[in-house]
């Protein structure tokens, strides 16, 4: 036997493992199919709905689009359009303000190692309450409107860039930091000269990847009343209102497309 | 003047890297300090501006004992040593102009150098050390643009504008290229001269710290085993420093 079939005959056999794998997923699948309850049934009518629902789609409310008569301008989806952005803006800027003293509280090359661990379980603990349970919360408390979108994609935003900005401080260069001890710099000053500079732009370049984000999430909050779109989305969707759908639709669409450009070309930009 | 009476440095994993160091630097000298990997002398360099804590003995800056100052002292004292590294350590996204102005900081309250409010004096200052390195003209580019040769000359300019009494240079032409070492070696020389600034500086080429310093600390094993005018180098000294006798192309760094 050569070396080689010898090391081909101690190849780990995964063929097992694999089979196992593939039984247990087959059969997590089929638990769960039956476990849902799908209502089949639906299917046979799902065609007549879907043909209704383009027609209608296509069908665009242009006074509902810019809000002129019958409708009042803050109906309009323009409007909304421009509320939902706000809301996202407000949000992601309120968000990473916050979120850098989370980021310095959580980065190793700052704080040290034990006090960054407490930072990152503070930073955990924010990311893994989900948006939309924060929102339904914050709804209680502040009501329907713009300001609940704004404080629970604020709050939430915090999770994500904190955890993010320490990941740039910690893997930034840590030379001018020795330099700057040596010209008698205090903490302060090894902050604005040694770690600003250094880190700004991948700061701007996050916060701008984070409200790509936000403008979605803006939309999505507006179902449990935060404010924007989101409310006029769920409401017309249940009434059936297809023409209105349609023009909000095409609203979200191009937002999100235009702010997907915009970010991208600004942190093109940055780096 | 700087002056070392019996000092000793044992890190937390108990190497030893000092071992009873008795040394006195005057104002004004040029002070090459020569050995082997692992011998000291960076331990020794840097536990002139506190950057490591002596254990032992005691440390005198201008008849100030330093081993026990800290905190806003400390800063003191640090602002009057200038200090360059091998790897230049400036931050490579800001100006050479601010790389140079951080120089000032430990001049200034806090808040006033937070929010960039420097004195028109200070500015200045940065930009005549800028242009006593030659790269005046390079002032308001990112320093990540410059050679390494220019990136060390802002970092002399850094120190310039600190005003030391002293320097210190931990390896500074270790990451350069010969032409651009010789040029960066006679900027020393030159700041040594022109301002009277002490030069204390480690080397591995014995060929460039003999040229250029006027004054030799040999340092084998944590120890001071030779102190003289670098004139009086000779085959034997550097026998007693690094061990056994340099090969010729080792004394000129070619190695
Ligand atoms: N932070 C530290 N903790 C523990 N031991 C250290 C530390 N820094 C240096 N040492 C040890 O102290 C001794 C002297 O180190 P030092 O860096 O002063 O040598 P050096 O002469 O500057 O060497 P090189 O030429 O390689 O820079 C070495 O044995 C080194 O391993
Ligand atoms: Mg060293």
């Amino acid at each position: 036997m050569t070396r080689a079939e010898e090391t081909l005959r101690k190849k780990p056999k995964k063929w097992l493992i694999n089979l196992v794998f593939i039984v247990a997923i087959i059969a997590a699948l089929a638990i769960s199919f039956s476990g849902s309850r799908i209502n089949w049934t639906r299917f046979e009518t799902i065609g007549i709905s879907l043909r209704i629902m383009f027609t209608g789609l296509a069908d665009f409310k242009f006074n509902f689009l810019f809000g002129t008569d019958p409708y009042h301008f803050e109906e309009g989806v323009v409007y909304m359009t421009l509320v939902t952005l706000a809301i996202a803006f407000i949000g992601t800027f309120i968000g990473a303000v916050l979120a850098i003293p989370f980021g310095f509280l959580a980065s190793v090359n700052v704080v040290g190692k034990k006090i960054a661990r407490i930072g990152e379980a503070i930073l955990v603990i924010i990311r893994v309450f989900p948006e939309i349970v924060l929102a339904l919360i914050l709804v209680k408390g502040f009501g329907m409107n713009a300001l609940t979108g704004v404080l629970t994609i604020g709050i939430h935003s915090i999770g994500m860039l904190g955890k993010l900005f320490a990941e740039a401080i910690d893997n930034m260069d840590k030379s001018p930091l020795e330099a700057l001890d040596a010209v008698g710099a205090n903490s302060w000053q090894k902050i604005r000269y040694g770690i600003i500079p250094q880190v700004a732009a991948d700061i701007s370049s996050i916060t701008l990847y984070r409200l790509d984000i936000n403008v979605r999430s803006a939309t999505v909050l507006g179902i449990v009343g935060a404010g924007g779109l989101g409310a006029s989305l769920i409401l017309s969707a249940e009434n059936w209102n297809w023409d209105i759908l349609g023009t909000i639709l095409l609203a979200i669409i191009v937002m999100v497309l235009a702010v997907d450009a915009v970010s991208s070309y600004l942190r093109g930009k940055l780096l | 003047m700087i002056k070392f009476v019996n000092v000793s440095k044992t890190y937390a994993n108990g190497v030893q890297a000092l071992k009873d160091v008795n040394l006195e630097i005057q104002d004004g000298e040029f002070v090459g300090i020569i050995g082997l990997s692992g011998a000291g002398k960076s331990t020794l360099l840097r536990s002139i501006n506190k950057m490591i804590s002596i254990t032992a003995g005691e440390l005198f800056i201008d008849e100030v004992e330093i081993s026990s100052i800290k905190g806003k002292e400390l800063r003191m004292l640090r602002r009057n040593i200038g200090m360059i590294f091998q790897s230049f350590n400036l931050v490579k996204r800001m100006s050479v102009f601010n790389n140079v102005l951080t120089g000032r900081v430990a001049y200034h309250p806090t808040l006033k150098t937070v929010l960039g409010l420097f004195p028109k004096m200070d500015k200045l200052m940065a930009l005549n050390a800028l242009d006593t390195m030659g790269i005046l003209d390079k002032a308001f580019t990112r320093a990540d643009q410059l050679s390494g040769g220019q990136q060390q000359r802002v970092a002399l300019a850094r120190a310039l504008t600190q005003n030391p009494k002293v320097i210190l240079a931990d390896e500074p032409v270790a990451s350069l290229d010969p032409i651009t070492t010789v040029q960066v070696m006679d900027d020393f020389a030159r700041i040594n001269k022109d301002f009277g600034i002490t030069i204390v500086a480690n080397m591995h080429h014995v060929d460039l710290a003999i040229k250029y310093a006027t004054r030799i600390i040999g340092i084998q094993d944590g120890r001071v085993v030779y102190d003289g005018p670098s004139r009086q180098i000779d085959d034997k000294t550097l026998v007693q420093i690094y061990g056994r006798s340099l090969k010729h192309d080792e004394v000129l760094g070619e190695s």
